[in-house]
């Protein structure tokens, strides 16, 4: 049955790559501007065999719907094409970039998932009390935040003024980047057996991690908050206590469980903006993400970058929710029966 | 989520420049450069008679030259990089001529603080034909590239063919040239498709390195026609270098770094540092952070405000020397496009409306200069046309405008890049801003109109526009490269507003052809006052470059071609 369900959501997600597509290709030639113009210097633009070469190399002397079957021909090869500005292929861009990206988006979410979790029974189980004040205070922080005036701050208090943690970039400016093999460094540094430089990738997490983090935690932290505060009303939890079960038991067992699905949902699609919008975030902290790759190539008028970046997004997007909904089965089996 | 709200903020730090910062100086390209040329050159005599002496550049701590020990160690520079390739015949970005400065070498050169004077470097001789026509270099001896391999005539062919026939964006350098012949391993002559005084300057350009043939053509290179489709060597070139230069390049990760390491078979004398690290750092802050934690070594974007700051806290040394950038406010001239911009003295009413020392001394905290005109200070030609600069004068402005029956004013569209950032760090918007204040003084009430930076280059550069303001960066050392494409019709800028005086593209064209610099000096002079006359143009200022570098550094000087030359830099 589950495989079914499985099976049903993939078909499912082909028409739907297939509509972020178009619209992302119809949307970018709305712009009533020329690429090359804006690509190409200045006397390459003035240069008219130099501007039909570009042209014909990046197919745009075909018509709009040729370019766009061109487009999903090339795609089934898994060709993204070529990007204008890099001219170099879309997947080789996003290869090199993406793992940089998630690796960066999970350290923000494990910040984000243990202490907003934590944060939301905590305040959940002292209900109304100064700790409950408190973890409140701290989750609308998170949320409220800026998160480029609080990378700013973090930076100049941890690093610039403290020197606790190591500044931007993946590892150390004076540093060798890890042989590329996965493009996770933390992976990267231990496969090529570099103790001394794994750790070095790992100190380089913390802070941008946890900037990253911080608005996704406060959303968790009240959403875990209300949820668990939600479901403690409940009967069968009224029933556990009654048959004197520690209150230790009833939460984290019995109440927890299902205060987790609407949690669930949340850390799922933050998860998804936290690979789609740390532009701030790599900005500050040097971060050569797919974040930066986004907002260049849309300024830039890139079309095959935009389109490569926005389709990966939507499959990161496609993939999060699936997981989710079998992880709703998973926590709440009525799901699963439906 | 706020990062979607704010992006402004990565916006204004994405410095966009349209053309690569290649050349400077002075380009007296016939004239003085021959100082270090031992041989009788057949023609143009080195003269005194060179212009306007640039306003300087300001070197870190001087060091006298000492032997590099095993000391060295790594340098890391922190900047927002655009590299596309390190393929010297096919890069033409702000941040690849550092690399080729430091892994390849030309067969002439500047030395800063000096950019008046081309030097002699692989070529240790060059005869220039009376009329400008025939160049013939004699190469030193005993040059090897970092293969082993002597450098001989046979590479420089080879690679200015390469240059051309790759058909890339940096090919038109090369087009100027129409034979080469090698009598000799040492000798080559060159002969230009029509008298052009400007080459021995386009010759310091990082595409005119000289690439080790041999090790190119192993790995897939061509100088043949063609070579735009079969050249195969490019991939190659990114991640290594075939040149003779101080260091070699060990690879290239776009967007993270560039790593370069001393060349330990370079023919002179070794430079002091072992390792270069070019990081992308895209944030000023961050990088005024790094240098200060004595993590990097130089920050190359730290705008006016972090400049004053770090020199104020005496946390890093500022180097300052002259860039050939230049920003201008550009006014169509065609009555569809331009509209009241078609009557002349309407565009002179503005050019004596702009406060152009408020927009130096408020938006660049003085670190800037103003030519006459587009062509930029330190260039030949330049102080001669000293008495066609215009200056701020709104009564002169006002009485233009009622001579051309707009006493009471008119509206004005100032079209300027949404979110951008103008050369030398100046934000577009408040650029903007600025100069509809002053012109709205003399009664010109300015309609800004932000758009997306490149859809206002494509608009601008297909002649949309009524008024915008843009930035120019060099191309070469000469004031050809600047009076050519705003003065000649049908050329990259001039065609953007319609701007056609054929008396104007005569004297610019024969000062091209014009062998002797005082009489070239003349004729740059005559068409810059009669461009400004004209006034499709206008010139803002001329950014001075500053470069924070750390407090042991020692050596380093601003270069505008190559950025810095990393052979002489060293850590204290």
């Amino acid at each position: 049955m589950l495989g079914q369900f499985i099976l049903r959501r993939l078909i499912v997600t082909v028409p739907l790559l297939l509509g972020v597509t178009l619209v992302t290709f119809m949307v970018s030639h709305v712009i009533p501007a020329d690429p090359l113009m804006a690509i190409l210097p200045e006397r390459a633009a003035n240069d008219p065999e130099i501007v039909r070469m570009y042209r014909e190399r990046w197919g745009l002397d075909r018509s709009l719907p040729e370019q766009y079957l061109f487009y999903l021909r090339n795609l089934l090869r898994g060709d993204l094409g070529e990007s204008y500005t890099s001219r170099r292929p879309v997947a080789q861009d996003l290869r090199e970039r993406f793992p940089a990206t998630v690796e960066l988006a999970l350290a923000a979410m494990l910040y984000a998932v243990a202490v907003g979790v934590t944060l939301g029974i905590v305040s959940a189980v002292w209900y109304e009390r100064w700790i409950d004040h408190l973890a409140r205070v701290i989750a609308l922080v998170g949320v409220s935040l800026p998160v480029f005036w609080l990378g700013l701050l973090a930076l100049q208090l941890f690093y610039a003024n403290l020197r606790l943690l190591p500044g931007p970039g993946r590892i150390d400016p004076r540093l060798t980047a890890p042989p590329f093999r996965t493009g996770f460094y933390t992976i990267d540094s231990l496969l090529a057996g570099d103790l001394a430089l794994f750790v070095n990738v790992i100190s380089h997490l913390i802070l941008p991690g946890m900037v990253l983090g911080s608005y996704a935690m406060g959303i968790i932290a009240r959403m875990t908050r209300s949820a668990l505060l939600d479901v403690l009303q409940a009967d069968y939890i009224r029933t556990a206590r009654a048959k004197g079960l520690a209150e230790r038991r009833v939460v984290l067992g019995h109440a927890l469980r299902n205060a987790l699905i609407p949690t669930v949902t949340v850390i799922g699609l933050t998860f998804g903006s936290l690979l789609a919008g740390a532009v701030l975030t790599e900005t500050i902290f040097a971060w050569p993400g797919i974040g930066r790759y986004a907002v260049d190539a849309a300024m830039k008028l890139d079309l095959p970058a935009v389109l490569g970046v926005t389709l990966l997004i939507a499959v990161v997007y496609v993939t999060i929710n699936f997981v989710t909904d079998i992880l709703y089965g998973v926590l709440d089996p009525r799901i699963r029966a439906q | 989520m706020d990062e979607h709200r704010s992006t402004w903020l990565s916006a204004a730090l994405h410095r966009r420049s349209f053309l690569r910062l290649t050349a400077l100086g002075a380009g007296i390209v016939g004239a003085g450069l021959l100082s270090a040329c031992r041989g009788t050159p057949a023609s143009p005599t080195p003269s005194a008679a060179t212009p306007t002496a640039p306003a300087g550049t300001t070197p870190a701590a001087q060091t006298s030259p000492a032997p590099p020990s095993g000391a060295g160690g790594t340098f890391v520079i922190a900047r927002l990089t655009d590299t596309v390739t390190l393929d010297p015949s096919r890069q033409y970005e702000l941040t690849s001529p550092i690399v080729m400065g430091a892994c390849y070498e030309r067969l002439v050169t500047i030395d800063p603080p000096d950019i008046r004077t081309v030097r002699l470097h692989l070529a240790e001789k060059v005869d220039i034909s009376q009329d400008v026509t025939t160049y013939t270099f004699t190469l030193r001896q005993g040059i090897r590239f970092a293969s082993g391999n002597p450098l001989t005539s046979a590479d420089v062919v080879f690679s200015f063919n390469r240059l051309r026939e790759l058909k890339d964006n940096p090919s038109w350098l090369a087009d100027i040239i129409q034979s080469m012949e090698t009598p000799d391993a040492r000798t080559v002559r060159i002969t230009l498709t029509e008298p052009n005084a400007a080459f021995l300057a386009m010759l310091v350009s990082p595409n005119f390195s000289i690439l080790d043939s041999a090790v190119v053509k192993e790995h897939g290179g061509t100088d043949q026609p063609g070579a735009d489709k079969s050249d195969k060597a490019t991939e190659w070139l990114n991640q290594n270098s075939a040149g003779s230069g101080p260091f070699v390049l060990k690879g290239w990760v776009k967007e993270q770094e560039i790593v370069m390491e001393r060349n330990p078979n370079y023919w002179g004398q070794p430079a002091p540092l072992e390792r270069v690290v070019i990081r992308h750092v895209p944030d000023p802050t961050t990088q005024r952070q790094l240098l200060e934690n004595g993590d990097i070594d130089a920050a190359h974007n730290l705008d006016a405000d972090l400049i004053a700051e770090v020199e104020q806290a005496g946390t890093a040394q500022i180097v300052r020397g002259d860039t050939l950038d230049t920003e201008y406010f550009a006014m169509h001239t065609s009555p569809e496009v331009g509209k009241e911009l078609a009557d002349k003295r309407v565009r002179q009413a503005i050019a004596y409306a702009i406060d152009y020392d408020g927009i130096i001394q408020q938006l660049l905290r003085g670190a800037a200069v103003r030519p006459p005109s587009v062509i930029p200070s330190g260039l030949l030609g330049v102080e001669e046309a000293e008495n066609a600069r215009y200056r701020t004068d709104r009564e002169r402005a006002r009485q233009l405008l009622a001579e051309a029956g707009l006493a009471n004013g008119f509206t004005l569209t100032l079209t300027y890049s949404s979110g951008g950032t103008e050369v030398g760090g100046v934000s577009s918007e408040v650029l903007a801003s600025k100069i509809a204040d002053d012109l709205s003084k003399v009664g010109i009430r300015v309609t800004l109109d932000p758009r997306a930076p490149d859809v206002r280059l494509a608009d601008y550069r297909a002649g949309k526009l009524q008024s915008t303001i843009s930035g120019w960066t060099p191309d070469f050392l000469d004031p050809h490269g600047w009076a050519i494409p705003f003065g000649v019709p049908g050329e990259a800028a001039a065609r953007r507003v319609a701007y056609n005086n054929a008396q104007v593209a005569d004297l610019f064209q024969r000062a091209a052809r014009t062998a002797d610099p005082q009489e070239r000096a003349r004729l740059y002079a005559e068409g810059q006052r009669l461009l400004n006359e004209d006034a499709p143009f206008l010139c803002l200022y001329q950014p001075k470059a500053q470069i924070a570098v750390g407090k042991t550094v020692q050596g380093y000087v601003f270069d505008p071609v190559i950025g810095v030359d990393l052979s002489k830099v060293r850590k204290g």
